[in-house]
């Protein structure tokens, strides 16, 4: 029966056209698949160079890479001589000038570096034998030209200039300066002073010193085979003669005792580049290293499911990435925790940074991240090996850091034998949440004040030398008398101010000695005075002006008034000295904008009668006068502040006065404006 | 049936009229469609055990609406949120238990998405890939995540990197009808408007098997592969015919100069003239032309601009090949102390010799071997493999120019260098910006 028959056909062709599968949960996967190390050769020659070979015909690359193993070493007031010498060796060669040089080799359609470390050089396979020759001449002929020194100077002063505004090498000059140092090699920075101080012969004299066979690995990757190398090895470095290297004792850079900040201001930033970072003692192949890897994988390393990751990307969204490193080194290694986040969660982002580190150091971690990071770091170890530089790489290092002839052979096979008690222990030889060196580069006026929760903050600049702490660019209109009228305005305004006939204030401080009492009487239009301090109920001294005749006295009998002070006692009459002062606006001046006290300020510098300016800080916030700074004749500051401005009938006034000087704080207690005076206080 | 390999197999075959004397390497592959529209292509590579698992989705920022800009970037984020069966974080984690690797990343033409992970895992990536062209989800946790996550990311790139937004500069004033005049991070502020309808439209919309690619090259079978593929691929619906946007920006007539301020110690110079497309015969010939420009030590900017009268600390051109009509860009950081229009003076200057007289022997000998070392060396890895085979099925019509694009560029001659120079490198075709310090 035909609608039977179609509906039965229908109902075969249907399951083809869905897919039998079950999509609720993932595939599982096939039997896991083994890979082969690869091989290399290894050879030495009397001159002691020793030479890798690496043969990979997959593509028709060669890749050359003379790497010289040598010991860092102090520059001081000529840090960078290395990399300038290095940097000349591509600049050319006794048989070929620079121009030549640079042609023949892109001719070839190859690539060329060369640094401080040797020499680099990658193209077709065709021309193995022009570019083993090329490696030859650069390393063994070069020529240290005054004029290349002189363009490669001038090429790096202005790098260093472009670098003052780039967050990433700012914080790498802090971290390098302040992990390891000045004494330490790897803390040393260049400078346009030590720069400006290297010569020619410092060039050479390092060349000499340092670029020997003996001191050499030559390593020859791709499409060559090894009978090809050896002969073209020979005759370009068999007759290279050299010494033996001398190696000299090296400071050891120090944990910092307790967390420190260290912050770099960078104008206009809109994040922070925060890194974490501290020494740490880890040679390279080091029994702990393969445990201290396996830490930081589970810490910040790359996948997404590394703690700082999940905490501040994933589940708080303060960044686009936060990552670890725990780096082995022959001389020192480093730990360092980054990120670069927004402004205004800069100070959670550490603390959620040093949270993950303490977390790792208290507790132990999950067998599902150790059984994921075990799998990720097989994982990019299998992808590692398409490019067989890795090879070349493991047998430079196995060379390098007298490892194991199997240490790499071995390598997953201890990977999957560390266990959660190997993670605690090296958390503990390298987790440091509580010593570490907090350095951020960002806003460092309005980011800076929430770290102090941290530790004191201290600036520096892009090369790790201190500075002040940075000021702030105002508002474009503002003027000394802007400021002094939105104080005015704040405090009540111009009209509310100008119906104080008179006023009482009564300021207390409670002292070891006693509680002291400080009395201010004044009628404003006759420009009368009356200031006491009491203690307890005895005056201690007053003084008192009355239109114009002055007194001052005390205990101690009395005090001549001079022409200064009767200057700056007039200062003092009106309830607020900005009434007065911005009528005579010559004797002010805008200082800027700074951040006192974790607020952003104004400063406005300000005649005084009896010695140099004070400088009046005002509030960008709130427009009230909040500390006044007074140089005193010894060098020194007398800095009082003004807090918890509060309302007395209409007009503002601080009822908490603290200064530098006194160990004690005062407090205004009470405050009366228009009542009736005694003219018995002003009675000189 | 996944082998044992020794690193050393290779896949030599002698090339037919290969360049030089180089052998040329041919990489094989297999490609076919699925009823439902998706386009497959396979590439055995036995060299480690691992697959590289790709798609590549033909949208990008210019396919995006004016006032959402931002989205096909945003929404690459919002595709590693999970599925129907993958729930938030659980993505990352497959892959990452895998002990493989993943990320994605979107052009002004499209987003790709790629996995690599060790070779007994390709099904694992079929399923991820096809539950997120199938039937994608995301939650409002995950919307409001990642949208801190890539205003971070803008804020890390762009804007607080000295000169970070130039090529968003330049195109802005570049092109003043195209959706090539935004970026692909887009605005924040359209960040904070997308909805949740939004998202929806848009996946709807272009996350369908005909708008798709699935490029995977690695240690595979072919037969079993193309199994596995219509297994996990076969049921997901064809969408409708995806909208292409059709706008053709017209000629700029005149130049357009502007001053950019910026937080840098160094002014830069920039110049941007309109170009033709990619793939096109003349885009080719403004490629070999940068190369002259720009490429190795000896090449004409760096040797005058940067060695011989040190005004500049690095001057480079590339041309910046789109789908439809790109750019061509010069770029140049001035050293302490000079001025920008010194340095735009020289560019000028080399730009006339380009038109006044053809290259030399020497210069096209070296820029055709530095572009025939490019494309021997691009291609080693299975990642790069799959994904150049997706662009060039995608962008080239044909998947095969991972063989032969190199004759392309081999065939550019003197005349079409010069030639190319005179017709876009004008006065009345740029933007000219200065860069300059705050303050």
């Amino acid at each position: 029966m035909k609608p039977s028959f179609i509906s039965l056909l229908l109902c075969l062709l249907a399951p083809a056209l869905q897919a039998q599968i079950d999509r609720s949960k993932a595939p599982a996967p096939g039997p896991e698949p083994s890979f082969n190390m690869g091989t290399y050769y290894q050879y030495e020659l009397p001159n002691g160079l020793k030479v890798i070979v690496v043969e990979n015909h997959k593509i028709a690359r060669l890749t050359l890479q003379l790497y010289l193993d040598l010991p860092p070493v102090l520059e001081n007031d000529k840090a960078g001589t290395a990399y300038f010498m290095g940097e000349l060796l591509s600049k050319g060669t006794k048989n070929r000038p620079k121009d030549k040089l640079e042609e023949e080799i892109d001719l070839m359609g190859a690539s060329f570096f060369t640094s401080s470390t040797g020499v680099y050089l990658s193209g077709l396979s065709r021309h193995k034998a022009k570019l083993m020759e090329i490696m030859a001449d650069v390393a063994r002929n070069p020529t240290f030209d005054q004029i290349e020194l002189d363009k490669l100077k001038s090429q790096t002063l202005n790098g260093i200039q472009a670098s003052k505004e780039d967050p990433n090498s700012i914080s790498s000059n802090l971290r390098q300066a302040l992990v390891y140092g000045s004494k330490h090699p790897y803390g040393e920075l260049q400078t346009e002073a030590t720069i400006a101080a290297i010569q020619v012969d410092d060039c050479k004299s390092n060349y000499d010193r340092f670029f020997t066979p003996s001191a050499a690995y030559l390593v020859v990757v791709g499409d060559i085979s090894l009978s090809e190398t050896k002969k073209l090895v020979e005759t370009g470095f068999g007759k290279w003669e050299g010494h033996n290297l001398v190696k000299l004792p090296l400071d050891k850079p120090t944990l910092p005792a307790a967390n420190t900040v260290s912050f770099a201001h960078k104008a206009g930033a809109v994040q922070s580049v925060i890194a974490v970072t501290y020494p740490i003692e880890l040679p390279t192949g080091s029994p702990n290293a393969i445990a201290a890897t396996v830490l930081n994988e589970i810490l910040g390393g790359s996948s997404f499911g590394a703690r700082l990751m999940q905490n501040l990307r994933e589940d708080k969204g303060f960044t686009y990435g936060c990552r670890s490193s725990i780096s082995s080194d022959p001389y020192i290694g480093e730990f360092t925790a980054s990120a670069s986040v927004r402004n205004e969660v800069t100070d959670s982002a550490v603390t959620e940074i040093l949270f993950e580190m303490k977390r790792l150091v208290d507790d132990l971690a999950t067998e599902d991240e150790l059984k994921r990071v075990k799998a990720s770091i097989k994982g990019a170890f299998s992808r590692r090996l398409e490019n067989p530089q890795t090879i070349a790489n493991y047998a430079l290092n196995t060379a390098m850091y007298n490892l194991p002839k199997d240490y790499y052979a071995n390598y997953l096979k201890n990977v999957e034998a560390v266990t959660l008690a190997d993670l605690k222990a090296a958390a503990a030889l390298f987790l440091k949440p509580s010593n570490a060196h907090i350095i951020v580069v960002g806003d460092g006026v309005n980011v800076a004040p929430s770290l102090e929760k941290f530790g004191a903050v201290q600036f520096y600049d892009a090369f790790a030398q201190p500075v002040d702490a940075p000021g702030f660019a105002l508002d474009e209109g503002t003027t000394a008398l802007s400021v002094l009228e939105k104080a005015i305005a704040a405090y009540g305004g111009k009209d509310v101010l100008a119906k104080v006939k008179t006023y009482e204030l009564h300021t207390e401080a409670t002292t070891p000695m006693g509680n002291l009492l400080l009395k201010k009487v004044v009628v404003v239009k006759k420009k009368q005075m009356y200031q006491g301090m009491f203690g307890g109920n005895n005056l201690l001294n007053k003084t008192v002006v009355n239109g114009d005749q002055f007194y001052s006295g005390g205990a101690g009998g009395e005090q001549e008034v001079d022409e200064p002070t009767k200057a700056r006692l007039y200062d003092e009459i009106p309830i607020h000295q900005e009434i007065l002062l911005i009528q005579n606006t010559a004797s002010l001046q805008l200082l800027g904008g700074e951040v006192f006290n974790g607020q952003k300020v104004v400063v406005v510098a300000v005649n005084n009668p009896i010695g140099p300016a004070l400088k009046r800080y005002y509030s960008l916030e709130t427009g009230y006068m909040i500390a006044q700074v007074e140089p005193t004749t010894d060098g020194k500051e007398v800095i009082w502040t003004y807090d918890e401005y509060r309302d007395f009938g209409g007009i503002k006034l601080p009822t908490k006065l603290k200064n530098n000087v006194m160990p004690f704080d005062f407090e205004l207690q009470s405050a009366n404006f228009n009542e009736k005076v005694s003219k018995s206080l002003f009675k000189i | 049936m996944i082998h044992k390999c020794l690193l050393a197999i290779g896949l030599i075959i002698s090339g037919i009229g290969a360049h030089g004397q180089s052998s040329r390497q041919m990489i094989e592959f297999t490609e076919f469609d699925l009823p439902n529209g998706l386009h497959v292509i396979l590439h055995e590579d036995h060299t480690t055990p691992n697959v590289a698992v790709t798609v590549l989705y033909h949208v990008g920022s210019k396919n995006e609406k004016p006032d959402r800009t931002g989205f096909a970037h945003f929404f690459e984020h919002l595709l590693f949120e999970g599925s129907e069966n993958i729930g938030r974080g659980e993505f990352d984690k497959y892959v990452e238990n895998a002990g493989g690797t993943l990320n994605a990343n979107t052009s002004k033409d499209r987003t790709f998405y790629h996995e690599v992970l060790p070779s007994n895992y390709l099904e694992l990536g079929l399923w991820l890939e096809s539950e997120r062209m199938l039937h994608a989800k995301v939650d409002a946790v995950g919307i409001e995540t990642q949208r801190k996550v890539v205003k971070e990311e803008k804020r890390q790139r762009v804007d607080n990197q000295p000169y970070g937004n130039w090529l968003g500069e330049v195109c802005q004033r570049m092109y003043r009808k195209h959706p090539y005049q935004w970026q692909p991070i887009g605005s924040m502020e359209h960040l904070d408007a997308a909805t949740e309808a939004d998202y929806v439209g848009f996946y709807k919309t272009y996350y369908v098997p005909n708008n798709a690619t699935l490029s995977i090259a690695g240690d595979l079978d072919i037969a079993s592969t193309k199994a596995l593929v219509e297994k996990y691929f076969s049921d997901i619906p064809r969408g409708n015919d995806v909208p292409r946007p059709s706008v053709v920006e017209p000629a700029l007539g005149g130049e357009i100069r502007d001053t950019v301020y910026d937080n840098i110690q160094l002014p830069a110079v920039i110049m941007a003239y309109h170009s033709p497309k990619q793939s096109t015969k003349d885009a080719y010939a403004l490629e070999m032309l940068s190369y002259v420009l720009s490429r190795g030590q000896s090449a004409r900017l760096t040797k005058t601009l940067v060695d011989d009268k040190q005004l500049a600390l690095q001057a480079f051109s590339f041309y910046y090949g789109t789908e439809d009509p790109g750019l061509f860009n010069f770029f140049a950081l001035c050293n302490m102390g000079i001025d920008p229009a010194e340095v735009e003076k020289v560019l000028e200057e080399e730009i006339d010799r380009l038109k006044s007289e053809p290259i030399s022997d020497m210069e096209l000998t070296k820029i055709q071997n530095i572009m025939e070392t490019r494309f021997v060396t691009g291609f080693a890895s299975i990642q790069n493999r799959a994904e150049y085979l997706a662009n060039y099925h995608v962008y080239g019509g044909n998947a095969s120019l991972i063989n032969t694009e190199v004759d392309r560029y081999m065939a550019v001659t003197k005349d079409d260098i010069m030639n190319a120079a005179k017709t876009y490198l004008n006065d009345n075709n740029r933007v000219v910006l200065y860069y300059q310090p705050k303050k």
